[in-house]
């Protein structure tokens, strides 16, 4: 018997609800309305009719999605718990089916169909992966043992001492096993920009579940300067010398600051040396590979005519079906990773001013939905958060010439049926478990 | 709350904070792009999203003066393949043989063009084809044929005025004759529209985008009579064949104006295909090639001579041989002590050296320098040159005898005509031109050329003697072949050595140049056959050329069909033959009856008595077999002002004052203006204005 108990809900914890519900739906609804403006604008005629249906095809996604979202509420709380595991097989499965027997658009084989319906597993894979990690981690609150964080130091460190969660260092290992085994296949399906997302959960989730800030940093630093180093030596050689630093000053365990200057100097000396180690036409591949929707030539062009069509919209935009740019094909990927320059255009700085206030009242209204559950609400709101972060950072980022061309989509914005019901069912986990915490909660683990 | 919660917590805020954090750093950049960039960004924008493109303007048509289109734009496809579509190969010959069927070439030209182009996926094979066989070349289906649709300048009148009008390059810009000439005006300026361009590069028309019109290209009215001209030509090519010679070049003009009227120049082109012939047929030999007159030079030393005062038509000159300043000179016979009439028609060297020594060196090269010799005559032609013409202190002390019948110089035929067209209208010296009219298709506006008198080369008197003795060589000289009995003939032959390298061969050239009617002349007429075979004298080659235009031409002007009719019988017209209805309205109505008299109509008046024409039926302009009557109605009040633009202005001022209107003129020639126009009521006082002042 479960009496169900509102007063124990504030006034912020149902506003909170209709923040991450209205701004969710707004959000989805800019889609649409970009992606009628690409698909049936002045200039569409010239397209074919696959890609007018596209419109179409999307609304038919979001009606899946709103089934998902409305099963994901009628399934038990700790069904999410328990299915964890058997979910992130599942999913895997799909990618080596995907790998196997998958289809090849654009260059990756990331699409697997059914008939004629196409979807993306490595969309599906995120839920997977983010449930296996959550599960494990917060699996690890029932160990009773303490042992220390390293057999060099015997004292634990500050925030350690209070929150043991991850208290070795090899304790950390199968998470990060469950997310390297589906960017490995991600990879081997070309599908390079979904993969490098994946490796967001890793420090996302570690740090959520105790890893120290340094160490934190210390991951993600060498990656990051890597990448810079690809753009510009300088930037990277400033960012390795300002993060080094951080962590020398945060972390009280020196040999995080020694390794992490060692990873850095690495990664900075190995982008430095590619040119005089590989021949031209390999370093214009890696080139490609650190831009993968480019060929190496058309570098910097596609920035051009995105950052072109947002500037060119003002504040107030030129107006729905309007955009000159966007209209007459300037913009790449218009539907997908340049959808945000079709609203920059169209709507202006009013248009992007809202997108970024929408995805700001969601990503708050998840963090508080998460920090009011359990342990594994929490992990999973931390998970979904900084995969969205990371998604819109990217992607607005890439569109404003602030960032390098990665293919990363806008979520719930850009087309693509698969991302849309998974980022739709992220959401609703986090929601859905929520609401089981105001709720009575039947099962502590959550 | 347990520890860990408020640790968990903690680090969710942080993720909160780089939320915080990093949201700001891309809405400041959204702000810099959109609000502060964003003028920029929009303007960048537009460059590359539109395009101004040009509206092509309208080159302008050639018209002659009677209106038949000479040159215009028509759609014309051209021909070209694709070698490199598959089963292009296979069927490659078929196509050739095809192509040969239309244009007459040879089938393998077209096989060695395709395979000079290489690898280039895109070879021309033809241009102007007719719409109609590129459909039916379209409807075949060929592999690799590629047909492009073309404005395109055509010649509907083919090789006729070929070198009068020119042609055009490729790109339909004139390289010759009056294309070029006028080409800037011709082509007019393209007009410009803004279109949108997408990222592939394809235009798209803009709804209300602004756009400048096309300035379309003036149209041109040529001076020429196709008539006229297809006679002269006709002729021209008859007599270079009959001589059997290379070349002919034939030139009529309005002395009184310098109109060219016909311009003949042989071997010819047809202007559609100028590349189908030898590149030396498409020069203007007319004005491009100075040559030594010979004796129809010696004009310019009777003329000098007269002019001067220190001859006399009846002076005596000796004949037949003569040294002057060691060199011989030797007529064909010795005629004895002749008169300067009798030198002329006779052509005597002798003679004309004697009078060049009474004349002097002076009085020789200002003549020569006053008709034009040794400058360019300002023909509207490209290309032309001004001959040789030495300076008297660069003669040596033969040259006077040498000029005096026409070497140690080098004219040009036109110029040659325009010093016989001085003689013709009374000494003179006209601007040739060849564009009467230019007319402006986007504003209406008109430019009509006015006859530009260069100088006064000799007395009206002077002239008038010349004309005499001009008419004597064709009476019973050199010229007596060129001899009509209908028309008087007024002319002087040259038959010229050709110098080449330095050496006087055994090849010669023909010449007759002379006007008619030797009275009152209305056209001057230059006929020059190079290098004939067989018989070379010009009287026997180019005057029986030269009468035999002059007779045909006869035919056609009013004037001379006027002097015509006293011998001519109006009835022994075909009976199919058929006239345009002259405009009689307001004319006195005696000039209408002599007007209808010249066209072989009967003019029946309502009232017997005389007037001025108020009506008339037929109508001007009808049609009318020849003999038919024209009812006319008269009043014995002046009726609206006629038209006498274009009539002699004597013959104008003669017929209003015979009416008891008087007239107030300027200048002399022929009528350009009238005040008031054609059609009002007859004024106190008419004002005409002519020609030239």
């Amino acid at each position: 018997m479960r009496a169900v108990d509102y007063s124990i809900q504030g006034r912020g914890a149902s506003r909170v609800w209709y923040v991450v519900l209205a701004s969710s739906l707004l959000l989805i609804a800019w889609g649409f309305v970009a992606l009628y403006s690409i698909t049936h604008g002045p200039a569409a005629e010239q397209l074919g009719s696959a890609v007018q249906d596209s419109f179409l095809r999307q609304l038919v996604w979001f009606g899946v999605g709103l089934g998902v979202v409305g099963g994901m509420f009628l399934i038990p709380e700790e069904l999410y718990y328990r299915l964890a595991y058997p979910l992130y097989g599942f999913t895997l499965a799909l990618l080596v089916a995907t790998l196997l027997w998958g289809r090849e658009v654009n260059g990756a084989k990331a699409w697997l169909y059914f008939g004629p319906i196409g979807m993306q597993p490595g969309e599906f894979m995120k839920i997977g992966t983010l449930l296996a990690m959550a599960r494990y981690l917060s699996g690890l609150q029932h160990r009773s043992a303490f042992v220390s964080f390293s057999r060099f130091r015997p004292q634990p460190s500050r925030i350690q001492r209070y929150y043991p969660l991850l208290s070795r260092l090899t304790d950390g290992m199968p998470p990060v096993l469950f997310v390297l085994l589906p960017v490995v296949l991600l990879i081997l399906q070309n599908d390079t920009g979904t993969a490098l997302l994946f490796l967001i959960f890793i420090p996302a989730l570690l740090f959520g579940s105790g890893l120290s800030v340094g160490i934190t940093l210390a991951m993600i630093s060498p990656v990051v300067v890597a990448y810079a180093g690809l753009i510009d030596l300088r930037a990277a050689l400033l960012m390795a010398l300002v993060s080094v630093i951080a962590i020398g000053v945060v972390e009280q365990e020196r040999v995080v600051a020694v390794l992490s200057a060692l990873f850095n100097g690495i990664a900075l000396l190995g982008v430095f040396a590619l040119p005089y180690l590989l021949k031209p036409h390999q370093v214009a591949r890696l080139e490609a590979f650190a831009n993968p929707e480019l060929d190496p030539q058309g570098v910097g062009w596609n920035v051009l005519q995105a950052q072109m069509a947002i500037g060119s919209g003002g504040i107030w935009g030129k107006g729905f079906l309007q955009g000159a740019q966007t209209q007459a094909g300037f913009v790449p990927a218009r539907s997908t990773d340049f959808v945000f320059a079709v609203i920059g255009e169209e709507f202006g700085l009013v248009g992007t001013v809202s997108v970024l206030v929408l995805y700001g009242g969601l990503l708050f209204g998840l963090l508080h939905m998460a920090e009011r559950g359990g342990l594994f609400t929490r992990l999973l709101g931390i998970g979904v958060v900084s995969l969205f972060l990371a998604h819109v950072v990217i992607n607005v980022g890439m569109n404003t010439g602030l960032m390098p061309v990665i293919g990363v989509p806008l979520p719930l914005i850009s087309y693509g049926g698969s991302a849309l019901v998974t980022n739709m069912a992220l959401i609703a986990l986090v929601a859905r478990l929520y609401r089981a915490h105001q709720r009575q909660l039947r099962f502590r683990s959550l | 709350m347990s520890k860990e919660s408020v640790q968990m917590r903690r680090r969710l805020l942080l993720v909160g904070l780089i939320l915080l954090l990093g949201f700001p750093i891309l809405l400041g950049r959204l702000v810099q792009i959109q609000l502060l960039e964003g003028f920029r960004w929009r303007q960048l924008g537009q460059q590359q999203a539109y395009r101004h493109v040009d509206i092509p303007a309208r080159r302008g048509a050639i018209y002659d003066s009677q209106g038949r289109v000479l040159a215009t734009l028509e759609v014309r496809y051209r021909v070209a393949v694709d070698p490199k579509v598959s089963r292009f190969a296979e069927s490659a010959s078929a196509l050739y043989n095809r192509l040969a069927q239309f244009s007459g070439r040879d089938p393998d030209f077209y096989a060695r063009r395709v395979r000079q182009a290489g690898s280039a996926r895109y070879v021309l094979l033809e241009s102007g084809l007719p719409e109609q066989e590129a459909r039916q070349l379209e409807r075949e289906r060929w592999p690799g044929l590629i047909l492009e649709r073309r404005l395109e300048r055509t010649y509907p009148y083919r090789q006729l005025a070929a070198h009068v009008l020119g042609y055009v390059n490729l790109e339909g810009n004139g390289v010759a004759g009056v294309e070029a000439y006028y080409d800037s005006l011709l082509r007019g300026h393209p007009g410009r529209r803004l279109v949108r361009r997408d990222r592939l590069g394809r235009l798209r028309p803009l709804v209300g985008a602004p756009e400048v019109e096309p300035h379309h290209g003036q149209d041109v009215v040529l001076t020429l009579d196709l008539r006229k001209q297809a006679i002269v030509e006709a002729e021209l090519a008859n007599g270079v064949r009959t001589a059997g010679a290379d070349w002919g070049v034939a030139i009529l003009m309005d002395p009184h104006t310098g109109a060219i009227r016909a311009w003949a120049v042989y071997p010819t082109y047809d202007p559609n295909r100028p590349g189908a012939v030898p590149v030396e047929w498409l020069r203007n030999r007319a004005i491009t090639d100075p040559l030594e007159p010979g004796s129809t030079f010696k004009l310019v030393t009777a003329l000098a001579a007269l002019e001067r005062g220190v001859v006399r038509p009846e002076m005596r000159f000796p004949s037949g041989f003569g040294v002057f300043r060691g060199i011989v000179m030797r007529d064909p016979e010795d005629w004895g002590a002749i008169s300067l009439a009798e030198a002329l028609a006779r052509s005597s060297n002798v003679a004309l050296a004697h009078v060049a020594e009474r004349a002097g060196k002076g009085a020789l090269y200002q003549m020569a320098r006053n008709l034009g010799f040794g400058s360019r005559t300002g023909i509207d032609l490209p290309g032309e040159v001004g001959g040789r013409l030495k300076k008297p202190s660069q003669w040596s002390g033969t040259t006077l005898y040498w000029m005096a019948i026409g070497y140690e110089v080098a004219v040009t035929p036109l110029q040659l005509l325009c010093a016989y067209a001085a003689v013709a209208n009374g000494g003179l010296l006209m601007r040739p031109y060849l564009v009467a009219e230019r007319r402006d298709p986007n504003t209406g506006r008109r430019w009509i050329t006015r006859p530009q008198v260069t100088r006064r080369v000799c007395s009206p008197e002077s002239a008038r003697i010349m004309r005499e003795l001009l008419m004597q060589v064709v009476e019973r000289g050199t010229g007596v072949r060129a001899r009509l009995e209908e028309l008087s003939v007024a002319g002087k032959t040259g038959t010229a050595k050709v110098v080449q390298e330095g050496r006087y061969e055994a090849q010669y050239r023909a010449m007759f140049v002379g006007f008619f009617p030797a009275q009152e002349p209305r056209a001057v007429l230059l006929v020059m056959i190079g290098h004939p075979r067989g018989a070379y004298y010009a009287g026997e080659v180019v005057a029986p050329v030269f009468r035999r235009i002059a007779y045909r031409l006869g035919g056609l002007m009013p004037d001379v069909q006027r002097l015509l009719a006293s011998s001519a019988q109006a009835d022994g017209y075909p009976a199919e033959a058929r006239l345009p209805v002259p405009n009689l309205v307001g004319l006195p109505l005696e000039q209408a009856q002599e007007l209808c008299a010249a066209l072989y109509l009967k003019l029946e008046a309502s009232e017997e008595e005389a007037g001025w024409v108020q009506e008339q039926q037929p109508r001007p302009g009808t049609l009318v077999p020849v003999g038919s009557a024209v009812r006319v109605r008269s009043l014995r009040r002046p009726g609206p002002m006629p038209e006498l633009v274009g009539l002699p202005l004597r013959w104008a001022v003669e017929a209003l004052e015979r009416s008891g209107v008087r007239v107030r003129w300027e200048g002399w020639g022929k009528v350009v203006r009238q005040e008031p126009n054609p059609g009002a009521a007859i004024p106190p006082r008419v004002h005409l204005i002519a020609g030239w002042k």
